[in-house]
């Protein structure tokens, strides 16, 4: 029996009739063409999946989409209103991604982080990240753009505070 | 994943009420990350999900008289970060912030591990180390179970479908008390642990004896396990540390259970389990009476240092290794590159563009590379054996030569000058004689597609020298060479054979790095994972060493999922510090060669070597896990201890 669902996806209130046996991922990918968030072990290991789900950032292989009611989902394609956001402008320019199976994933993991962190030590961005496997960069330079993302961004909102 | 009914009860009450109309056709299910994963591996399809995330009432940490009281819809991430379970239940916070990874963190409750019961919970050896109770409600009431009453059995309660966790009520006895939690998986996060201790202490009012001490070991055993021998040995001993080392055998070795062979041989699981038990009575120890323990730990651990060098040739001797371009330039200046080589994330496309633009003097932006379509692309050998900088670049720079040919006679016929007179700079063709006699790149080309009717196209085959080997191996077999080294620092804990790598640096003789960035890049990467082979990749169970630990190459072993076959996750590397030598290769093209496979080669050697350094130990497959060094380790010490003359 299908469920009439209401969620947030990136700012835009969605409306859409889901199987109770469709997970996030698969509403995001294949009934929204969403297809940011990878799929790929879908047991829960890999983080390629990772989204935003009320402020905190889920596996959404483990989620099921009709148990996100009235809730607000974000993914990488929700990021930066004008241009980049601080962490993508920061993978790029530090050449993070390889493959870039896991980037998406790996950003939303560190959106959260620095969302509720904004000043992490360089211990605490790797155990931020150490739900997201990446097989091709030995996490150095994912590290080091997510720690720049967070300078980058405590500086804007210390010139925010200024101006006030 | 099968259908089934979905209902979502938004209270405890409901929800009873739900589970009692069902009965055993429902699954409960609360973060998920359990539950959904048999489902989608069909492990069990269920009738019917009771999905309990909508019972906020069972979301809280709280502290009430002489108990702490937890929701059983608490998140691991919740129990992790709470400043009460850190001072108050600090085994349960660890153990919380063992589990998994902060994603999963964020999903998974304390209900669901609970009701799980997986010997490996590291939840329920933390509650069980704290002299927790569950309460549970049902068709008959509200009832409160001790962990031996709720577990009866690897993944089995004593809970009827009707019954619901409510909450875990953790004791807070007075005085000095602590607890503390050890784990060891594969690596530092995403692990099931291979042996798991959690244990909490009371000391007499001076501190001075134990008075109660409870030891419970995870993943040994059908369910968690207390070590009953080592907790009365303790007790009313002497609270140091030197107590807890002498009776620490009690909790290990032969006075283990024996486990089954699983993520470890059963020696090396009972081996770990008199440690970490030894080492969370320390911790809790530690709390109780205040001691700090970094000095105590550091003394485990010895460092080493390794280096190691290699040397790679792209492709094998005698082996065919062409590569063919198409690459045209249209009537505005831009380029189109077509070439078999594969961007798969090593950043070929990026090196590839750079050459195109370059050899065209045009900007990178006016490059675009076509690749990865047997259907239409020219022929190449594979994106293979580090080849493709070095063969796509010579074929784009002939290519590149045919091109310029035609764009120096419109550069003549409009300019009037001898073409031989120029090259190409910057997006000009130039006379370099006369370099105010000039025209763009893109004009030329179009007076050549419609001025003199010739296209400015290139087609190239470059095949590298790999002529078969003559005697004694000999000959032009080899059309590149690279160079590879790594220097490695490594901690070896002697207790328990786990190695981490502290510091590396690796270095590659890449000739011209064309990307200096990706090369960076490829060089991390390749670190890492010559340190996942040589610490903890197990790729296939088939090499039987006779000599090492019982039980060790058990077909269990072989990988099966992530968790099994377990690449270092972000904690488990140091920072690598990657470098690059640029060596110009007269072949190269730009004198560019490669960086890309033999980045992963002196890596584990160069652990192996830290490793010797560090403990005098050799291991000679890879990976050296953490039972193979303590075996070995235990081999030396038995070897060194033998009388002399034997």
């Amino acid at each position: 029996m299908k469920h009439e669902i209401h969620f947030v996806l990136n700012g835009e209130e969605q409306t859409v009739s889901v199987e109770p046996n469709l997970t996030l991922l698969e509403l995001l990918r294949d009934t929204l063409g969403v297809t940011s968030p990878k799929r790929s072990c879908e047991q829960g290991e890999c983080g390629a999946c990772t989204v935003i789900l009320d402020g905190k950032a889920v596996n959404s292989c483990l989620v099921l989409a009709v148990t996100i009611e009235g809730k607000a989902v974000e993914t990488v394609d929700g990021l930066g209103d004008e241009g980049l956001h601080p962490l993508q402008k920061h993978f790029a320019e530090l050449s993070a991604a390889q493959c870039g199976y896991c980037t998406p994933g790996m950003i939303m993991a560190a959106k959260a982080l620095i969302d509720n962190n904004p000043d992490p030590s360089y211990e605490e961005v790797k155990e931020g990240l150490s739900g997201n496997m990446c097989r091709c960069t030995g996490y150095v330079k994912p590290v080091k753009a997510v720690l720049a993302a967070a300078e980058e961004l405590r500086g804007s909102v210390s010139a925010t505070s200024r101006e006030d | 994943m099968r259908d089934f009914e979905y209902l979502a009860p938004q209270s405890v009450d409901e929800a009873l009420k739900v589970l009692k109309e069902r009965g055993s056709t429902a699954t409960v299910m609360a973060g998920g990350t359990d539950v959904l994963v048999w489902m989608n591996r069909r492990e069990i399809s269920p009738e019917c999900v009771v999905y309990l995330g909508g019972l906020d009432e069972l979301r809280y940490i709280r502290e009430e008289s002489d108990v702490l009281r937890i929701g059983a819809l608490t998140t691991q991430a919740e129990l992790a970060s709470s400043a009460l379970l850190q001072e108050k239940a600090t085994a349960l916070a660890v153990a919380a912030r063992n589990c998994a990874g902060p994603v999963v963190r964020n999903l998974a409750t304390i209900g669901g591990n609970l009701g799980t019961a997986t010997p490996a919970g590291d939840l329920i050896l933390a509650v069980a180390a704290l002299d927790g109770t569950v309460t549970v409600r049902g068709p008959k009431g509200e009832r409160r179970l001790r962990l031996d009453e709720l577990l009866v059995g690897p993944q089995k309660t004593s809970l009827v479908p009707e019954d619901l966790i409510i909450e875990v009520t953790i004791p807070l006895p007075v005085g000095k008390t602590g607890s503390g939690f050890q784990k060891l998986g594969k690596r530092k996060a995403m692990t099931i642990s291979t042996a798991s201790a959690a244990a909490s202490v009371v000391l007499s009012d001076d501190g001075a004896t134990f008075e109660k001490v409870i030891v419970a070991l995870g993943s040994l055993g059908a369910t968690v396990i207390h070590s009953t021998a080592f907790e009365s040995a303790l007790q009313g001993r002497p609270a140091t540390l030197e107590e807890i080392e002498k009776w620490r055998h009690l909790a290990g070795g032969d006075a283990c259970p024996s486990p089954r062979a699983r993520r470890a041989s059963a020696w090396y699981r009972c081996e770990v389990a008199a440690v970490l038990a030894a080492r969370a009575v320390e911790d809790a120890l530690a709390i109780a009476t205040g001691q700090d323990l970094t000095a105590q730990r550091a003394a485990k651990k010895k460092r080493g240092k390794g280096v190691a060098g290699a040397i790679y040739s792209m492709s094998p001797p005698g082996f065919p290794n062409p590569c063919a371009v198409n690459m045209q330039m249209r009537e505005d200046g831009s380029v189109v590159l077509q070439i078999g080589i594969v961007e798969m994330g090593q950043g070929s496309t990026t090196v590839l563009t750079q050459m195109a633009a370059e050899a065209l003097a045009v900007p990178y932006e006016q490059v675009t590379v076509y690749t990865a379509d047997t259907g239409t692309m020219p022929y190449d050998f594979g994106t293979v054996s580090s080849r493709g900088t070095f063969v796509g670049g010579n074929a784009i720079l002939k290519a590149a030569a045919q091109i310029k040919e035609v764009l120096y006679d419109a550069a003549s016929a409009t300019l009037g000058a001898d073409r031989e007179n120029f090259v190409l700079e910057a997006g000009f063709v130039v006379d370099k004689y006369d370099p105010e006699r000039r025209m763009p790149i893109g004009e030329a080309a179009r007076f050549a597609h419609f001025a003199l009717k010739k296209l400015p196209i290139g087609t190239a085959y470059y095949y590298p020298k790999s002529s078969a080997p003559g005697e004694n191996m000999q000959g032009e077999t080899i059309a590149a060479f690279y160079y590879h080294a790594t220097v490695a620092e490594v901690e070896v804990d002697v207790e328990t054979g786990v190695v981490e790598v502290s510091r590396l640096y690796a270095a590659v003789d890449c000739g011209k790095a064309i990307n200096p960035a990706g090369v960076e890049g490829q060089v991390e990467g390749g670190a890492m994972q010559a340190v996942g082979w040589a610490l903890r990749e197990d790729g296939h169970p088939g090499l039987v060493d006779s000599e090492g630990p019982p039980e060790n190459y058990n077909p269990d072993f072989m990988p099966v999922d992530l968790e099994s076959y377990a690449i270092a996750t972000s904690m488990d590397l140091p920072e690598i510090q990657a470098a690059f030598v640029e060596v110009h290769d007269p072949e190269g093209p730009f004198g560019a060669k490669a960086a890309g496979e033999i980045s992963a080669n002196s890596g584990a050697p160069a652990v192996f070597n830290a490793i010797h350094d560090a403990v005098g130990v050799r291991v000679y497959d890879m990976p050296a896990s953490p039972e193979k060094i303590l075996w070995a380790l235990q081999q030396k010490a038995q070897a060194e201890q033998a009388p002399a003359g034997r």
